[in-house]
């Protein structure tokens, strides 16, 4: 069995590896050397042993719906992503721009709605949004800060111009996959890894701690920030329980928690402790039955008149999710303009709102030819791929859009950018996006890099992981000014020198 | 004005012990244009440890407790004094067309806060057939307030008024279909109807007078909680119509609070802990004050 790049062909897409001519980028050359000096059967050893790390310790995501056995680990593949210096500075500053002017626009929302009464954004596109939190009108939350954590997924095109695909600001899953394929990424390529300068990750967890006690009520001296989680049965569990061990915080259950005179308090064995901020993991509507679904039982009731008080932060703020709605998407770069007065800096992929009759008519006469989304959901669900979809499933789709059109929204296909994969005994390129995580807090903090998830069917572009989709390491090459990841730890060395 | 006597009782008989509850209210009266609160006090039993009042989004009066003794029995009794007047007459000549463009482009706050009102909600939903049987009464062209009651009227006599053939879940576009509910349902409907032409209705929570001055007929709603529409008419203000009774509503409706569906005035919910099977108790008089 051999492994090699001989044989690898870009196919015309953009590749994040390789130049069209076949030869490798530079800065993806010392990890093609390596592997195409290593002994047959090396790297496949490599990602055995990888896969076997994530199954050992347990890092895992349970797929809705899929009956054997709930928990599986993500599909990993140990080729990373590389991202150049260059391109990574100009899509920080565009991350941070575009979650400023959503936090202003959320802030605006929520208060005066300039921006509805200046026509950027039509109000019925608010007020029909499912996200959107009418209990919330009014409110400004703690040091006005609405979406502390963000997941922005990006796509890459043939000509290799970066674009914002959605916006994820309820609660975005996957960061401890980041920090955890990090970590095996290291054992897997120690030597390239030391020559590459690679830009670090575990800066994470302690940038997100002090985001969250930055959000504790004023006369609050030593804040107590937990991590609110719906439970061992929800897909993100892992990652729960990753998050709040890194921070060194209480991971807690909405029946650990109570409140008494709008104050929120956790059981403990010493008795009730006063909680200041809660890093929650549940959905709105779930969170407080009393206010949102009377049926939730995973929620604290009373939580929203301690939150409305001032007594208690909750990241993200519940609401937020007016944001990220995919129809409101069609209008951040109006938003930034608006709020900002800059222009875009990531752009967007051109978005045909169906709500729009114009728009409409052009969608479902092109039905075959576009990727159709709900507005309300994630993880890949209610979606058509237009080109790979049969006409039974458009048929249906245009049936939905015509019943229900403020649901759908609709977006040219995009060939998104690939990176060499592991497929049995070959290579073969697979189509790729990016999730970066924002926080903020007193500044905004882009991680560098993110989470690189590859649709592993050839031709697929779904890249969710709750479709079986996978995750890859990202590489993002530090400046010149910017330290890179320090070499791992003694024994790792020598343990390279023996192998290679 | 006409002056009324108002109590709300609300008991809950629980078959094992609560350990603990949080409840919140719209019982306390609203202020509004045609009525006037003389006296309101609330009987929470057994006391609670923390209460509090605010004001929500739409103006409502929301209270807030929490109970804390372990208890098999809980009620709340809300009592008032309220003097009520009757609507200003409309001769408003704003037809639905000009209407539906004050709330798309508003002019003034008013238009504001009434188009918060003119979307679908989580109790309220819109469907073709829903569109379809509103746009008889609803022509464009037609003045918003005539239309608006001719809706009403058309809905009093093609639904049949059938307490528990429905749920507190049931939907307009059921309703539609099934042709039969209770004052919840036949106001959603109502809401359904207005907002799926892009006008402005609100859910309105209230009581009715218990017995019916001499030589009126007894109108349907009198022992429990009411609820009606109110309808914005540009330039002029909201009208108050009674789908349920096929009435323009007069000094026998009683205000506690509005929304855009009956999630948002629920008259008591709350969150237990214990408590098993129960049995709750509503009761509602209203008589004239003759003190």
């Amino acid at each position: 069995m051999v492994l090699k790049f001989d044989a690898y062909s870009t196919d015309g897409f953009y590749d994040e590896l390789f130049l069209p001519n076949g030869k490798p980028r530079p800065v993806a050359q010392p990890l093609v050397t390596l592997i195409n000096e290593l002994e047959d059967g090396e790297l496949l050893n490599r990602q055995k042993a990888a896969e076997a790390s994530f199954m050992d310790n347990g890092i895992t995501f349970a797929v809705y719906g899929n009956e054997a056995g709930a928990d599986k680990i993500i599909p990993f593949d140990i080729i990373p992503r590389f991202i150049e210096a260059n391109d990574w500075n100009r899509l920080e500053k565009g991350l941070k721009q575009r979650t400023h002017a959503l936090n202003l626009f959320l802030n605006d929302i929520y208060g005066d709605r300039k921006c509805i009464r200046d026509k950027i954004v039509p109000e019925s596109m608010v007020e029909t949004c499912n996200a959107y939190l009418p209990q919330m009108q009014g409110f400004v939350p703690p040091r006005g800060v609405w979406a502390h954590i963000t997941g922005t997924d990006l796509v890459r095109d043939t000509d290799g111009t970066f674009y914002v695909l959605e916006d994820n600001m309820r609660c975005p899953s996957g960061v401890s996959y980041v920090l955890q394929n990090r970590q095996v990424l290291k054992r897997t390529f120690p030597r390239v890894f030391s020559q590459c300068s690679i830009r670090p990750v575990d800066e994470y967890c302690s940038q997100l701690r002090h985001a969250l006690e930055y959000m504790a009520p004023d006369a609050v001296k030593n804040p107590k920030a937990v991590v609110l989680t719906p439970g061992t049965y929800n897909s993100a569990y892992y990652e729960h329980s990753f998050l709040s061990q890194q921070m060194g915080l209480e991971l807690v259950c909405g029946n650990d928690l109570v409140v008494r005179d709008k104050h929120v308090y956790m059981r403990t064995t010493r008795g009730l402790v006063t909680v200041d901020v809660i890093y929650r993991r549940i959905d709105d509507g779930f969170l407080d039955p009393l206010e949102f679904r009377s049926d939730s039982a995973i929620g604290v009731p009373g939580l929203m008149e301690a939150y409305k008080a001032g007594n208690v932060a909750l990241c993200n703020a519940p609401g937020s999710g007016v944001a990220d709605d995919k129809a409101i998407y069609a209008y951040v770069p109006q938003i930034i303009k608006y709020f900002l007065n800059e222009d875009q800096i990531i752009p967007n992929v051109p978005t045909f709102i169906c709500e729009n009759p114009k728009h409409r008519q052009h969608v479902l006469s092109n039905l075959n030819k576009m990727v159709v989304k709900a507005v309300s959901e994630s993880g890949g669900y209610g979606m058509l791929v237009g080109p790979q979809a049969s006409e039974a499933e458009c048929e249906e789709f245009r049936k939905k859009i015509e019943e229900k059109p403020r649901n759908y929204i609709a977006q040219p296909m995009i060939s998104l950018s690939r990176v060499p994969t592991i497929s049995g005994d070959q290579f073969a390129g697979r189509h790729v996006d990016l999730r970066p995580y924002i926080i903020q807090g007193k500044d905004i903090f882009v991680l560098p890099g993110g989470l690189t998830r590859v649709a592993l069917r050839e031709g697929s572009v779904v890249v969710n992981s709750s479709q079986g989709g996978g995750g890859k390491d990202t590489w993002v090459i530090a400046a010149n000014d910017k330290a890179p990841e320090q070499g791992q730890a003694r024994h790792w060395v020598q343990q390279q020198q023996q192998q290679q | 004005m006409a002056r009324y006597k108002v109590m709300h009782e609300t008991s809950y008989s629980y078959s094992i012990p609560v350990l603990m509850s949080q409840h919140q209210c719209h019982l306390l009266p609203r202020p509004c244009d045609r009525q006037n609160w003389i006296s309101h006090e609330m009987q929470i039993s057994p006391q609670p440890v923390h209460s509090e009042e605010r004001t929500d989004l739409f103006g409502n009066t929301v209270l807030s407790f929490c109970l804390e003794t372990e208890h098999r029995d809980f009620s709340v009794i809300a009592n008032g004094i309220v003097e009520v007047g009757n609507q200003q007459p409309t001769d408003c000549p704003t037809t639905c067309a000009q209407a539906v463009l004050r709330l798309k482009q508003p002019t003034c706050d008013d238009d504001w806060e009434a188009s918060f009102h003119a979307y679908a909600s989580e109790r309220v939903n819109i469907d073709s057939a829903i569109t379809d049987y509103a746009s008889q009464s609803l022509s464009p062209d037609r003045p918003l307030a005539e239309a608006a009651q001719e809706l009403m009227t058309r809905i009093f006599n093609d639904f049949t008024y059938a307490p528990a053939t429905t749920t507190i879940n049931t939907m307009p576009t059921e309703l539609l279909r099934e042709r039969h509910g209770v004052c919840q349902d036949f106001a959603h409907f109502y809401c359904a109807c207005l907002r799926s032409h892009g006008l402005a209705s609100r859910y309105v929570s209230g009581y009715l007078l218990t017995h019916s001055p001499e030589g009126q007929p007894k109108l349907i709603g009198v022992d429990a909680t009411h609820a009606w529409n109110s309808v914005y008419l540009p330039d002029f203000g909201w009208l108050e119509l009674d789908p349920t009774n096929g009435i323009v509503v007069g000094d026998g409706h009683i205000v506690v609070a509005w929304g855009r569906d009956f999630s948002d005035v629920s008259p008591l919910k709350g969150v237990i802990t214990g408590g098993g099977p129960h049995t709750v108790k509503v009761g509602v008089h209203v008589e004239p004050d003759l003190s």
